[in-house]
């Protein structure tokens, strides 16, 4: 990252190369088109070639930053196709390609992935929903409540109880040294 | 509000649920600088945020390294320079290179000036024909899929209509040996604020197993593409409601459309 805030290009395909596939990945889940989240993707490392002043290499890791700004932008993305009508449908719901993501980095991102993926899992089914409504739909307590036809009150206990769930489990990984937040 | 319930809502705040209002109510105690709700907030937002991590790495297009380098490329100023001063010749060449420069540019002032609305225009065609090409893309999936529809050896065509939208109508396209159905949808008046249409398939034990919620554009036309889940068991009808954005688990607006399979 000092490179990149030394404007070293270099150093940005680098930081580009080794992340892309978990950014990608992630837009692609809130976004549901592969063209869209391509071009938010883009402008996700252009935010960090521009803005690498302001990484707090202290508080945070690269790609927590990264998924910070791709959930971001990608929910802002999302909201504003929301308020259109008439994208074209077949497009929305993509055909999510193969892994390609070089052995090495896919061995790192899965290990970490692989516990906030496990915590995830063990939450009850409603508490998950909720949650993954918030993340990657962007949607607001009452919005879930209508999309999962669940009182607002259960919602928020919901979202509230299921987030107090992950942190704890996940604390425990940290402890154990198997997460870097 | 309690302090507790405000700790309450710490969780929905990093999540980005919270309503406006409570939201600027509670920001507006968070810039007190009262350090417990501060630290339960940096908690509940790095959980948060770890959600990204859950999802599973996609290698994106391969052309999309060429295209974040080419925006950088697009922005003179911030172009990386880097001199490296190890070696003591180099800020003599630089003196030396930079008196030319000065030079070129003095001589290239009066065309510069004439050239900058000719790049601007340059950028305006390149965004233009990304976008064209984004637009090419989704007309190819769509010719695809539409191609592959037509060649299908087995296909079933069925009908969704209703009184409540008498003008509109729909057609279920049904390829049985992929269990993939092409529903095209015409003349439906627009869903309505805060709502989408949903499509339902209805079994023979009369449930209704939620598929995708979609819009309509101006004309009420839209293309829906399902895959009928392999534990769904006989499919005997299927049918549209207005649901809230995104949809909903169980039906809860009334049937917009519907049709019998069989």
């Amino acid at each position: 990252m000092r490179r990149v805030v030394e404007r070293d290009a270099a150093a940005l395909t680098s930081l580009f190369d080794k992340h892309n596939g978990a950014v990608f990945g992630l837009l692609l889940r809130i976004l549901r088109n592969r063209a869209d989240a391509e071009e938010v993707m883009i402008e996700v490392f252009q935010e960090l070639w521009h803005r690498a002043d302001r990484f707090d290499a202290d508080r945070s890791n690269v790609l927590s930053y990264l998924a910070l700004v791709a959930r971001s932008r990608g929910v802002d993305r999302l909201r504003a196709d929301r308020s259109r009508s008439a994208a074209p449908l077949d497009a929305r719901y993509d055909v999510v390609a193969p892994n390609q993501i070089a052995p090495a980095d896919a061995m790192d991102l899965d290990e970490q992935s692989g516990k906030v993926r496990g915590a995830l899992r063990t939450l009850p089914v409603a508490e998950r929903e909720a949650i993954e409504s918030a993340y990657f739909d962007g949607l607001s307590q009452t919005e879930i409540a209508r999309k999962l036809n669940r009182p607002l009150g259960t919602v928020k206990t919901q979202i509230r109880q299921g987030l107090i769930r992950l942190r704890s489990m996940l604390r425990i990984s940290e402890d154990r040294g198997e997460i870097r937040t | 509000v309690t302090r507790d319930e405000l700790l309450d809502l710490i969780p929905l705040f990093a999540a980005g649920a919270l309503e406006p209002a409570e939201a600027d109510a509670l920001r507006a105690r968070l810039a007190t600088g009262d350090p417990e709700l501060a630290a339960a907030l940096a908690e509940a937002e790095a959980t948060f945020t770890m959600l990204g991590r859950a999802v599973e790495p996609v290698a994106p297009p391969p052309a999309a390294r060429n295209k974040l380098l080419a925006t950088l490329g697009n922005r003179p100023a911030d172009l990386p320079i880097r001199l490296h001063r190890r070696n003591p010749i180099i800020p003599i060449l630089a003196g030396a290179v930079a008196s030319i420069v000065v030079g070129i540019i003095c001589w290239m002032a009066s065309s510069t000036v004439a050239s900058t609305p000719l790049k601007q225009q340059m950028v305006i065609l390149e965004k233009d024909i990304e976008a064209r090409d984004r637009e090419l893309e989704r007309r190819e999936i769509r010719l695809r899929t539409l191609e592959s529809l037509v060649q299908a050896r087995s296909l079933e065509m069925y009908r969704l209509a209703s009184e409540l939208q008498p003008q509109a109508g729909g057609r279920v396209f049904v390829t049985p040996a992929t269990g993939k159905w092409h529903v095209v949808f015409f003349d439906l008046h627009p869903p309505g604020e805060g709502k989408q249409y949903q499509l339902w398939f209805l079994t023979a034990d009369s449930k209704a197993i939620p598929s995708t919620a979609f819009d309509v554009d101006k004309n009420g036309v839209a293309t829906v593409i399902v895959t009928v889940p392999k534990d769904a068991g006989s499919i005997t009808a299927a049918a549209i409601t207005d649901e809230p954005t995104g949809g909903s688990p169980t039906p809860s607006g009334k049937i917009q459309l519907v049709g019998n399979l069989q």
